[in-house]
Order: structure tokens, then C-alpha cells, then sequence
């Protein structure tokens, strides 16, 4: 027998001992690797099922319902036909108030359609990648939330549905909706998005500081003559000529303030007929764009690279905002605890042209939606008497119908007694965001980031105003054809 | 016989195992190869891929924002880890010490380390407030004149840098385990051979932390080359785009610009370089690592 074949027989013997001692320790191996094999097996079936949920209580329950749903123009409303449960979702922004506002417009909304359960989700994180990525996963909510400069680019990539069949079945006078706001909702004349309030731009105010300076209230007419003016007695530098106390946070980055600004001199933003932006070619957009850039390069307007360490209007440091009334009831609680006033007036009438950004955000349906019924009305909703004053009740935004423009639920909200005629005067001023709406939607981004670099370029002391808006426009109208 | 029960074992293995085996594949190595074939479409997320062959490589030739991102990265990587290891070292031979209280110096220092990347931003933008920030003041003190750390395309960079040292706690825990691997009997050996303190150093410590050297080079190589969170905490990529690192602009792309196809293609270069990057710190260091025991 060879060394090999010795191995080989000792090494049977010592395995079957070892069988014969551990048979009983294999059956309960095989026992475990069955309950093993078993409880991977229902994992990955709970998985899968898991996986492919997502919508499919929706689609449960949107056969049940019929046929009821798919954006049926049918005389007769959601809430009057008889329907089987139905449950929508709906993805709001994280930001605090948000849901609790869209909780009361649920409470009124499942009043008049007690059928339909309505889920509310936060959008956790960034609401356009959220929106983006639910999109292509086939997760989007029913009902979303989105702001005004996403409309067209989410509707040029399908991920929108149109609205307006449900209007007129669901009591929505659209002629009482501010036609602006409403604009803003809309591509191809199509509405995409109802808009949840009225955001005209604002200047909010310390009014303490004012006082300090013995200056008055500004007028709601008051100009930008006056502006600077206040700005100069508003601003406080210590001796190394450091801003220690600024006139304005202009908000700089926001279309809605810089836009205005580009238009203020009577200067245009952009030739649509033969797709140029006339940024640079029309200086008076410069002349427009200087006097609000200016305001940060001289120390009057908050540095956008001066990484403050909190809020400077909450701080008390800042005597003008220019804002929406979102921020209006954390400024009136912090205003309380640290002891300053506060007030608001119009956004000032600049030198040639009374532009005012008029932004605002709003919810639209998912083009995927199998309840698009009952999401429609859920949209409609918003642009009800009942459905603001809803949504109002935390006091954090102004109503979208001009006739609840005397309604006193917003008007005292969140304190009574400010000037809030400034909220909603010179609607006709109200201007959108023309980038965001002429541009081709690839365009749109980088238009944007055009505006970001010019800016800081020239803040920075990079390039001259001129040689600034030049490389913005050249930027865009080089892939504008 | 053995066979039988080896393949019992084995099949019993397995489904242990694939848990964590059908989780790496559907949820890693999947994404990985889409990310692939993506580098090679115009892709926004939404609607279905489209083949471009080369065309977002070709792109990234010829991308001035490309070359500005993966310069910076470098630059950052470039200094950001010899300074980091040499910080950590440094702090490990201090507190390599039997001291009374060493334990809780060893904890302060590590601390950093364990900040939410978040909070951490939001601490040094204060700190680097030009206005307000306790550096200028810091400055100030010390008669120099204020700096512009995140306010200025030139400063942004060294003022990241000096961010990211603040956590040279992590590879400190590193260099402390390495250090007490090392026998004391080298050390008593050298002493008895009349070494002096440097010599010690050089021939022993050197030589027995050198996996760890190899170590930390290598994590830090990967985890700069990766600089995400803490900028985006911070600057965003600014301003006019000077710390907007190749991470930074690979997220912008996907999901501000939608443009996956691009930002796939700028994923995979990534890669390519931290792959070539630790194979050639894998190839140096047959000549420079030293393993106790090991025979050459």
C-alpha cells in the first residue's frame, strides 16, 4: 500500500467515525440549513413584494374605484360620485410649518371628499433631487410640492400633469387667482403647478433701528431714491471701516430680488425672437444690476461671502429685508424675544420701471398618478376660499384669491396692526421669473450660474461690471440657437 | 464521505453569507456596472438613456470646469494628507506616553473626529467668519491682519485644508495602535547598543509603523480624493467655483445639471485615478514597508 492510499484509508475511517458520532449533529444541520434556506427564501419574497409596492395600494385601490380615476372631466365632482376608499400622498418640503399647514388644508379638503385618505410625507432633503429621484424610481407622491422656477423643467420632463380640468369641477374660480401667481404654474398656457400663495416681494423692517435713527416709517410709495437715502443713516462701520450694522439683506441670490433690479433702469434681460440675452448688450440692465450689487460692495447690504454667524435681520443688526411674508411670524417671535419692532413696506419703486418679484412655490400632480381624480382636487383645494384660509391659519402667507385680499385671517396673522397693505399693493408690478421662462429648459441652469459668477466676479474684484455680464451673456447666447 | 459533508458545509455557508452576498450585488457591483454603461449615454434620470459612445469622456477632455475640479482636488489631496499624517504622527508620539489623564487627552483629540460632517461645517464658517469668526480675532490678537478664508477664491482652499487637519485625530488612533504594536525588547536591545534617541526612532519606530504609514497614505489618498461633505457643508464649491472638487462637481452634475451621463463618466475617471493612485502606493511600498518577520 502506498504512503498515499494510507492517507486516503485513514482519512475514511476518521471520517466515518466522525459520520457515525455526528449523524445526530447533521440532521440537526440539515434541519437548520432548511430553516436557514426557508427564512432566506420568505426574506427575499417579503423583499421583492417590498420592492414593487410602492404604488401598488394605489393601484389596488384604483381598480376598485371603477374607473373613476384619470383625469376625468365628468360634470358630476369626485366628492359626488360614489367611490370605494381612496389614498393619495403627498410630499411637502421639510421646512417647519409646511406640513402642518398642508395637515389643515387635508382636515378641510376630506370634509367634502371623505373617501380619500391623504398621507402627507416631508421631502426629506434637497425637494428637486427628491423629486427627481422619486420620479425615477416610479415612488413620486400623487400630489408634490415644487417651487415656480421647476415648473417647466419638470413638465419638459414629463413628470407633471395638467391641472386645469379640475378646476371648474371642483369650484375654482381661476379669474379670482392673482394672475401672476398663476403664470407661474404654467407652461404652453397649460397649468402645471396651482400656486399656494401670493408671494409679492417685501421689504421687512426694524423698525427699532428706524427709530434709533429718528427715521419714520418709510411710505408704501416710497422710492429708490429714498432707499438709499435710509440706507446711508441705516448703515453703521467701525474705524477700520467694517459693516458692523447693515441697511439691507438684499437677499441677493434670489431672482426675485435681482431681476427687478435688472429690469429697474428699463433695460431688457433677453431678446426671445432672436434668442439673445441682452444682458450685456443692453447697459441698462448693468446700470439695474450695479445699484443692487453695489449696495453689498459699499457695505450697505449683507456680504454674499460673508458667512454670518446667524440670521443678521433676526439678529437685530439689519434694518431692511427684502423677503416674502413666509418669514413673517419667525420674525415677529424673534422680534418679541430679543426686544426690537418690527414692521413691513413695499418692495421700493426703482428708478425707471415698478418691477417687483412676484415668486412663489405650489403643488401639482404626478403625471404617474393613478388618482389623479381625487389628487386634482386635492390641488383645487388651494385655490379655494376654504382651502387658503387653511393653509393661512399659521399666518405665514398671503391668500392667492384677490377677493380674500381683505379677509382678515391673514390680514391679523401673525400679529395685528402692520402695514400689510404692502403684502399684496401693486400687483401689477408683479413680474416672473423671465429666465426661467423664456429660456430653453437646458439653458435655465446655467443661466442661473451665469447670474452666481457675474455677481461674485464683480463683488470680488474680479472683472468690471461690463466685462462680467459680458461673460454671462456670451456664456448662454454661445448654446442659445 | 468528506466531499458530501464539505458541500453541506458549503451550501450552509452560502446562505449565510448571501445576505450580505446578494445585498453587495444588487445594491453595489449593479449600480457600479449601470454607472458604466451610463458614462456612456446622455442620461437625466428621467427618461430612458441614450447611447453617445464617447462623447461625455471626449466632453471631460475638453472641460475647462473638469480640469479646474480635478487640479484643486489634487492640490488638496497633495497637501492635505502629508499634513494630516504628519499631524496625526506627531500627536500619536505625544500622547504614546504612561501619563496620568493620557486616556482623556487621547479622547479630546479624537473628538473631531466623530463631529457630524454638518455640524462641523457650520462650526468653522462661524470660526471663519470675516466679521465675526474667532480666527480674525485670533489673528488680530497676535497684531496680524484679518484673512478672507471662504470669502476668496485664493483662501478657500488652505482654509479647508487647515479644516480638515482638525480631524487628524482619526489617523492619530491609527499611529497610537501602531506604536504599541511595536516589542519593547527592540527598544532595550538599541539602548543596550548605545542608540541614541534618534537612531531608535529611525531604525525602529520608522521601520515597525511603516504598514501603518502604508495604511494611512492610502486611506487618506482615497478619503481626499473623496472630499464631499465637508465642503459642501461649507462653501458649496465656492466661490466662483474654487473648491469645487471633483466629488463636488460629480454631484452637481447629476443632480443639479441632471446630467448623469457626464457625471457617470466623471465618477468612473475618478476612479481610475484613486485605482492608479493606490496601485503605484501598493507597488512602492515593497521598498519602503516592512512586515515583523518578514523575509526578503
Amino acid at each position: 500500500m502506498t504512503r498515499e492510499e494510507e492517507t486516503w484509508e485513514e482519512e475514511t475511517w476518521e471520517e466515518e467515525t466522525w459520520e457515525a458520532e455526528t449523524r445526530e449533529d447533521d440532521k440537526v444541520n440539515k434541519t437548520n440549513v432548511k430553516t436557514g434556506l426557508a427564512i432566506l427564501l420568505m426574506s427575499c419574497m417579503i423583499g421583492v413584494l417590498a420592492a414593487c409596492g410602492g404604488n401598488s395600494n394605489s393601484n389596488n385601490l384604483k381598480a376598485d374605484t371603477g374607473g373613476a380615476s384619470g383625469g376625468s372631466t365628468a360634470s358630476q365632482t369626485a366628492s359626488e360620485k360614489a367611490h370605494d376608499p381612496v389614498e393619495i400622498r403627498v410630499g411637502v418640503p421639510e421646512w417647519a410649518g409646511e406640513a402642518e399647514n398642508v395637515e389643515a388644508v387635508v382636515s378641510v379638503f376630506q370634509e367634502k371628499y371623505p373617501y380619500v385618505t391623504v398621507n402627507v410625507e416631508k421631502m426629506v432633503g434637497d425637494p428637486h433631487a427628491k423629486v427627481l429621484a422619486q420620479a425615477a424610481a416610479n415612488e413620486l407622491p400623487d400630489v408634490f410640492w415644487l417651487p415656480d422656477t421647476s415648473v417647466r423643467e419638470f413638465e419638459d420632463l414629463g413628470i407633471l400633469a395638467p391641472l386645469d380640468e379640475y378646476f371648474a369641477p371642483n369650484g375654482v374660480d381661476v379669474n379670482d387667482v392673482y394672475p401672476s401667481m398663476l403664470d407661474l404654474g404654467k407652461v404652453n398656457n397649460e397649468t402645471y403647478m396651482v400656486p399656494r400663495d401670493y408671494a409679492h416681494v417685501v421689504t421687512l423692517v426694524n423698525t427699532t433701528l428706524l427709530k434709533n435713527e429718528g427715521l419714520p416709517l418709510p411710505s408704501n410709495d416710497w422710492d429708490w431714491e429714498t432707499f438709499m437715502d435710509y440706507a446711508k443713516k441705516l448703515t453703521k462701520k467701525d474705524a477700520s471701516g467694517t459693516t458692523t450694522q447693515w441697511a439691507v439683506n438684499s437677499n441677493i441670490h434670489w431672482w426675485a430680488v435681482w431681476t427687478p433690479f435688472a429690469l429697474g433702469h428699463g433695460g431688457k434681460l433677453l431678446d426671445a425672437e432672436n434668442r439673445k440675452l441682452t444682458i450685456a448688450s443692453d447697459p441698462l440692465v448693468g446700470e439695474g444690476l450695479r445699484d443692487l450689487w453695489d449696495l453689498s460692495k459699499d457695505g450697505y447690504a449683507l456680504d454674499p461671502n460673508g458667512q454670518y454667524p446667524e440670521d443678521m435681520f433676526l439678529a437685530g443688526k439689519v434694518a431692511f429685508y427684502f423677503a416674502v411674508k413666509s418669514v413673517a411670524s419667525q420674525i415677529n417671535d424673534v422680534a418679541a424675544a430679543k426686544g426690537f419692532e418690527w414692521d413691513v413696506v413695499p418692495f421700493p419703486q426703482l428708478p425707471a420701471v415698478h418691477a417687483v418679484g412676484g415668486g412663489t412655490s405650489g403643488y401639482s400632480i404626478s403625471s404617474k398618478s393613478d388618482h389623479k381624480e381625487e389628487a386634482g382636487a386635492f390641488v383645487s383645494m388651494f385655490l379655494t376660499a376654504d382651502g387658503q384660509k387653511a393653509f393661512n391659519s399659521a399666518g405665514n402667507s398671503v391668500p392667492v384669491l384677490k377677493s380674500m385680499e381683505s379677509d382678515e385671517t391673514w390680514r391679523n396673522s401673525p400679529v395685528e396692526g402692520k402695514n400689510v397693505e404692502a403684502y399684496t399693493i401693486a400687483p401689477e408690478a408683479d413680474i416672473l421669473p423671465i429666465l426661467s421662462s423664456e429660456l430653453p429648459v437646458a439653458l435655465i441652469n446655467e443661466a442661473n450660474a451665469g447670474y452666481e459668477d457675474a455677481m461674485n466676479k464683480y463683488l470680488l474684484g474680479k472683472l468690471s461690471l461690463v466685462d462680467a455680464l459680458q461673460e454671462w451673456e456670451d456664456r448662454i447666447n454661445k448654446e442659445w440657437k | 464521505m468528506k466531499s458530501r459533508k464539505s458541500v453541506r458545509e458549503a451550501i450552509a455557508g452560502y446562505l449565510f453569507t448571501s445576505p450580505v452576498t446578494i445585498g453587495i450585488l444588487l445594491f453595489t457591483a449593479w449600480p457600479v456596472l449601470q454607472s458604466l454603461y451610463y458614462s456612456f449615454t446622455k442620461f437625466n434620470i428621467i427618461k430612458s438613456p441614450v447611447w453617445i459612445g464617447t462623447d461625455n469622456y471626449e466632453k471631460m477632455a475638453h472641460d475647462p470646469e473638469f480640469w479646474q475640479s480635478l487640479r484643486i482636488t489634487a492640490v488638496y489631496t497633495g497637501i492635505s494628507v502629508p499634513a494630516s499624517l504628519l499631524i496625526g504622527f506627531l500627536l500619536a508620539l505625544l500622547l504614546h506616553r504612561q501619563l496620568p489623564g493620557i486616556g482623556l487627552f487621547r479622547t479630546i483629540f479624537y473628538l473631531p473626529v466623530v463631529v457630524p460632517v454638518v455640524a462641523l461645517g457650520i462650526l468653522w464658517k462661524q470660526l471663519y467668519s470675516p466679521t465675526f469668526g474667532f480666527a480674525n480675532e485670533l489673528l488680530k490678537m497676535f497684531g496680524l491682519p484679518p484673512y478672507t478664508w471662504f470669502s476668496q477664491p485664493e483662501s478657500v482652499i488652505p482654509s479647508l485644508i487647515i479644516m480638515g487637519l482638525w480631524q487628524a485625530g482619526g489617523s492619530m488612533i491609527i499611529w497610537l495602535a501602531g506604536f504599541q504594536g511595536i516589542p519593547a525588547h527592540l527598544y532595550e536591545a538599541a539602548i543596550v547598543d548605545g542608540a541614541s534617541r534618534f537612531r531608535r526612532f529611525w531604525n525602529i519606530t520608522i521601520p515597525m509603523i511603516s504598514p501603518v504609514i502604508f495604511f494611512n497614505l492610502i486611506m487618506g489618498f482615497i478619503g481626499s480624493f473623496q472630499v464631499f461633505g465637508q465642503v459642501m457643508a461649507t462653501t458649496a464649491g465656492g466661490p466662483l467655483n474654487a473648491s469645487n472638487f471633483l466629488m463636488v462637481m460629480i454631484y452637481k452634475k447629476a443632480f443639479r445639471t441632471l446630467d448623469m451621463g457626464y457625471a457617470s463618466a466623471l465618477g468612473w475617471v475618478l476612479f481610475v485615478i484613486v485605482l492608479l493612485l493606490t496601485a503605484f502606493i501598493f507597488r512602492s511600498s515593497r521598498s519602503w514597508v516592512h512586515y515583523e518577520g518578514e523575509v526578503r
